[in-house]
């Protein structure tokens, strides 16, 4: 059963804010995105900036509200949600940010923040609730001492297990992970990736996990999506996607990765040229055709739909079909 | 094939005097570029690389400053210069390019002007010849329609073809030897691996050598003849690129090497390496990275490890690497 | 341009700097106390302080201060020059000139700070509510600071304060329904730019209700900002409030007020300058002490510099 279902999920922004821009052209940041995510799996979102990652994150959350489409979680249409719904809501998803920096708010204790959820849910006594803060604390590798510290006394990572702890505190099932070690140091981002990893297995979360970084994104992963000017372009297994990902967009992606050995030096190759187009007025047809080195006739004036390829791939793609 | 060389650092030295104390930044760097070479420079943030580029240019701003050192570019100790003769070098024999293009371009003035200017200032040739030169550069970077781009201005501009309008101006009085801080670090992968193609393309064709600072292993490993990796303030090991990949040296290489995720081995669990990267503030004279260091033995509580050579031209500033004689001021 | 290399380049020195209390820049205006410790090695400031700190106190204490009832008129002593009795003389009314100063202080300070107080009461209410809720609440509201905003502030004032009659009571009414304004724009912006920041969004994901983001999360962060704004706009805020009474629609006689007082002098400006001259310096001084502090204040809690104007 998927924790969460999210079907032709579209958000679209006006372009140029004030009274008189109002109604003319909109940015399609997220624009008919469909995908599941299974209780306890954690679904990679990779994509170049400007694709609609986040976006898509913020729709999940309900921070931003979908122009169109459905979003399910637990079989509930949480689209919708508001008020005490959406309240209670609150507790079950939760999202982790990038910059560790503003997501703190830099005059409250780190007790104060992590305790924040406990106390708007009204969950256990002050004392009870200090107590589980500090067992947060602990559980994501800070001391309990640090309760009453503020935020700008620690580094980014350790900011980051502060964020960590405040997401886990309402128990949550689902965490949305929007680029949570992008702006981390190369040594810091591993102990952050492995402390979701072990978080998953010790509470069975379930994680979206947003970043631009194809080998992150792979290595905390089970599936990868990868996402094009706000649509998703395909989605596979992480153990295939070096192998068997299809989409030249993908192929695109996983041959401009550098790579840490320098006997494949020369492996790397410019697939694609030129940067994305502006999602103010993406192409016809498929997004991806004015720099995909294979587009024909029919991928000018026909957009692909996402078709399966094999268990757990699917590619939108006129051209990879078996 | 790297070629003569080209810039030599020795012993180099900056630090910042802070009212909390003395940041040592760079603490005791010493290598040598080579015309065609890509030294690569890797180190975390805060590891003091990129101060460590604007030490070479002598543009360290108060309360920075270069304590000692030298930089020999063409036979001239850059260091030694006053500030006008510095200025003269700058951009002509050595440049610098920076990871965020917006910032370093000027907004209210057009690319062509902004080129144009760069050879002016430095060249005695007529205004139309700069501007054949600007034009030729714009399309030497690999930007189309040079004659259109000339006349716009840095916003109009996507950050990919901003990079490469730094790299025009900082090639366009063909330097010596061009810094590029974290060239790519802002780019998405597709553009940054456009414009490193265009830094491999552009080194021979202006027979440069090229500085590349970064974070990121995989563009080392890509990119660099030679690798640098630094570790608060100091060069910790130096080698050729393939015996830094394939037989690290330093405990701290070693670690970073298991520390990032890479494409196609999900099976493997990273080894994060513990804690957090030193302050710069008032290092003890001992190795830096010996409270993180799974190796720390009883001779890390001495003085400071020197680099010494682990194999020819490898150097390696541990107590325990295996290996032989200190390496010379100057290296290589 | 130094800060900005630094960022650039990831100077090592800030990173270093940012791990010590008080000096990274979001603390700096996030806790009150390193910025009062910046604050201390501000010398201008501090004098800006110690004199507002004065003036506070004569108001307070006018009543032991004053050598003499400043209301009692005694016309056998007018325009008399200083005395034992009379320190800094009488005026036409033979008043007594230093009392009229000492309790003008009091009139002066307190009419200036219930305005401010009343400014407050209007713009952070109404500037937080167009830059939290948005949508046409956000469009209604700066409509309306536009069209405020077209007029000449202090004309305003003047026409509403005469509308109403002169009196203190309604020069403050005057003044507050225009100066907030100024207020609300200021504090629309920088909720707009705190609402967007990954920790209210975090807070509101965790269930936190509006009122507790605005309380807790937002209106920390309008704080020092405007507590730098009121003392740097406190000058001018006297000035207007002297202004207003100078043309006889604020303080009433025989109220001792400063700006009141400049104009019963003015008819004897060439034989008696003192009664011009007295007040007109004490204006002066507080508006440059509360510029001073103002400044000071500014560079302790604002370190970056938004709210240059």
């Amino acid at each position: 059963m998927s924790l969460l279902k999210v079907t032709d999920l579209v958000k679209h922004y006006p372009a140029g804010a004030g009274f008189f821009a109002r109604g003319k052209e909109k940015v399609r940041a997220v624009d008919g995105v469909s995908f599941s995510l299974a209780a306890g799996e954690t679904l990679g979102l990779v994509g170049e900036s400007g694709c609609g990652k986040s976006t898509l994150g913020r729709l999940i959350v309900r921070l931003e509200e979908p122009t169109a489409g459905r979003i399910f979680f637990n079989n509930l249409d949480i689209t919708a949600l508001s008020g005490k719904k959406l309240r209670e809501l609150r507790q079950k998803i939760q999202i982790i940010f990038q910059d560790s920096y503003s997501s703190l708010n830099p005059r409250r204790t780190v007790g104060s923040i992590i305790g924040e959820p406990l106390a708007n849910f009204r969950i256990g006594t002050r004392k009870e609730q200090r107590r589980r803060v500090q067992e947060l604390l602990e559980i994501v590798g800070l001391k309990p001492e640090h309760v009453s510290r503020y935020p700008h006394e620690f580094s980014g990572g350790q900011r980051q297990r502060i964020n960590i702890a405040r997401a886990l505190a309402l128990h949550p099932q689902l965490i949305v992970c929007d680029e949570p070690v992008s702006s981390l140091d190369v040594s810091i981002q591993a102990q952050i990736l492995n402390l979701l990893r072990n978080l998953k297995t010790q509470f069975g979360l379930s994680y979206l996990f947003i970043s631009h970084d194809l080998a992150a994104v792979s290595y905390i992963s089970e599936r990868v999506a990868v996402m094009y000017l706000g649509k998703i372009v395909e989605v596979i297994r992480s153990q295939d996607l070096v192998q068997k990902a299809r989409h030249p967009y993908t192929r695109a992606l996983l041959a401009a990765v550098p790579v840490a050995d320098p006997r494949r030096r020369g492996e790397r190759k410019v697939i694609v040229k030129g940067e994305p187009p502006d999602p103010l007025n993406p192409p016809a047809g498929c997004r991806f055709h004015p720099r995909c080195p294979a587009a024909a006739e029919k991928c000018r004036t026909e957009e692909p739909p996402l078709e399966t390829v094999a268990d757990g791939h699917v590619v939108a793609c006129h051209y990879v079909k078996i | 094939m790297p070629g003569d060389i080209v810039l030599r650092v020795n012993d180099l030295y900056t630090h910042f005097v802070t009212p909390h104390g003395v940041v040592k930044a760079v603490n005791g760097v010493s290598f040598a570029v080579r015309a065609r070479q890509v030294l690569g420079v890797v180190g975390e943030s805060g590891c003091g690389k990129s101060v460590m580029a604007l030490s070479l240019l002598g543009m360290v701003e108060p309360p920075g400053k270069i304590v000692s050192g030298e930089v020999w570019l063409n036979g001239v100790n850059l260091l030694a210069l006053s500030k006008e003769q510095l200025r003269q070098v700058r951009g002509k024999e050595i440049a610098l390019v920076f990871q965020d293009p917006m910032t370093s371009l000027n907004p209210v003035l057009t690319i062509g002007t902004q080129i144009t200017e760069t050879i002016l200032a430095h060249r005695a040739v007529s205004k139309a010849k700069a501007r054949q030169r600007a034009l030729e550069l714009l399309a030497k970077v690999g930007l189309p329609h040079p004659e259109k781009l000339f006349h716009r201005y840095p916003f109009q501009l996507s950050g990919g073809q901003r990079q490469r309008v730094m790299m025009a101006i900082g090639l366009s009085l063909n330097p010596k030897v061009l810094i590029a801080d974290e060239p790519t670090t802002a780019l998405d992968v597709t553009v940054q691996a456009q414009i490193l193609e265009e830094l491999t393309r552009l080194k021979s064709a202006f027979n440069t050598g090229i500085i590349l600072i970064t974070h990121d292993l995989g563009i080392v490993a890509e990119m660099a003849d030679d690798v640098a990796v630094m570790y608060a303030g100091s060069i910790v090991e130096y080698g050729p690129v393939l015996d830094i990949f394939e037989n690290p040296g330093h405990p701290y290489t070693v670690a970073l090497l298991h520390s990032i995720p890479r494409l196609g081995k999900d099976g493997k669990v990273l080894e994060p390496i513990r804690g957090q990267p030193p302050s710069l503030l008032d290092l003890p004279d001992r190795c830096a990275f010996r409270p993180r260091c799974p190796q720390a033995g009883r001779k890390c509580t001495g003085r400071k490890p020197f680099l010494k050579a682990v194999a020819p031209g490898h150097y390696v500033a541990c107590h325990y690497a295996a290996g032989g004689r200190p390496a010379e001021v100057g290296l290589v | 341009m130094n800060g900005g290399l630094r960022k650039k380049h990831g100077f090592p020195a800030g990173r270093i700097v940012r791990e010590k209390p008080g000096q990274h820049p979001e603390s700096a205006e996030g806790l009150v106390g390193p910025a009062l410790q910046r604050l201390k090695g501000d010398k201008l400031a501090l004098l800006g302080l110690a004199v507002i700190a004065v003036m506070v106190a004569v108001g307070f204490l006018a009543p032991y201060l004053a050598p003499n009832d400043p209301e009692k008129v005694v016309l056998t002593q007018k325009l008399a020059p200083p005395s034992a009795a009379y320190p800094l003389g009488t005026d036409h009314l033979g008043r007594c000139l230093l009392s009229r100063l000492i309790y003008g202080t009091r009139v002066s300070l307190s009419t200036a700070a219930i305005a401010l107080a009343t400014i407050m009461l209007i713009s952070i209410p109404v500037g937080t509510a167009a830059g939290y809720v948005g949508g046409w609440v956000d469009n209604l509201i700066m409509r309306i600071i536009d069209v405020l905003l077209a007029f000449p502030g202090l004309i305003l004032a003047l026409v509403i304060a005469g509308m109403l009659g002169p009196g203190l009571l309604n020069v403050m009414i005057a003044i507050a329904s225009v100066w907030w304004v100024g207020y609300a724009r200021v504090i629309r912006g920088i909720v707009l730019s705190i609402k967007e920041k990954e920790f209210v969004l975090a807070a509101r994901s965790s269930g936190t209700s509006h009122f507790g983001i605005i309380v807790r999360h937002i209106l920390p962060h309008v704080l020092s900002p405007v507590i730098v704004l009121a003392t740097l706009d406190m000058g001018s805020l006297i000035l207007a409030i002297a202004g207003l009474s100078f043309l006889g629609l604020g303080a009433q006689p025989p109220t001792p007020e400063w700006g009141a007082m400049l104009n019963d002098g003015r008819p004897y400006m060439q034989v008696a300058p003192q009664l011009m001259i007295y007040p007109g310096l004490a204006i002066m001084t507080v508006v440059l002490a509360f510029n001073l502090l103002g400044d000071g204040l500014r560079d302790a809690l604002d370190p970056q510099g938004t709210l240059r104007r």
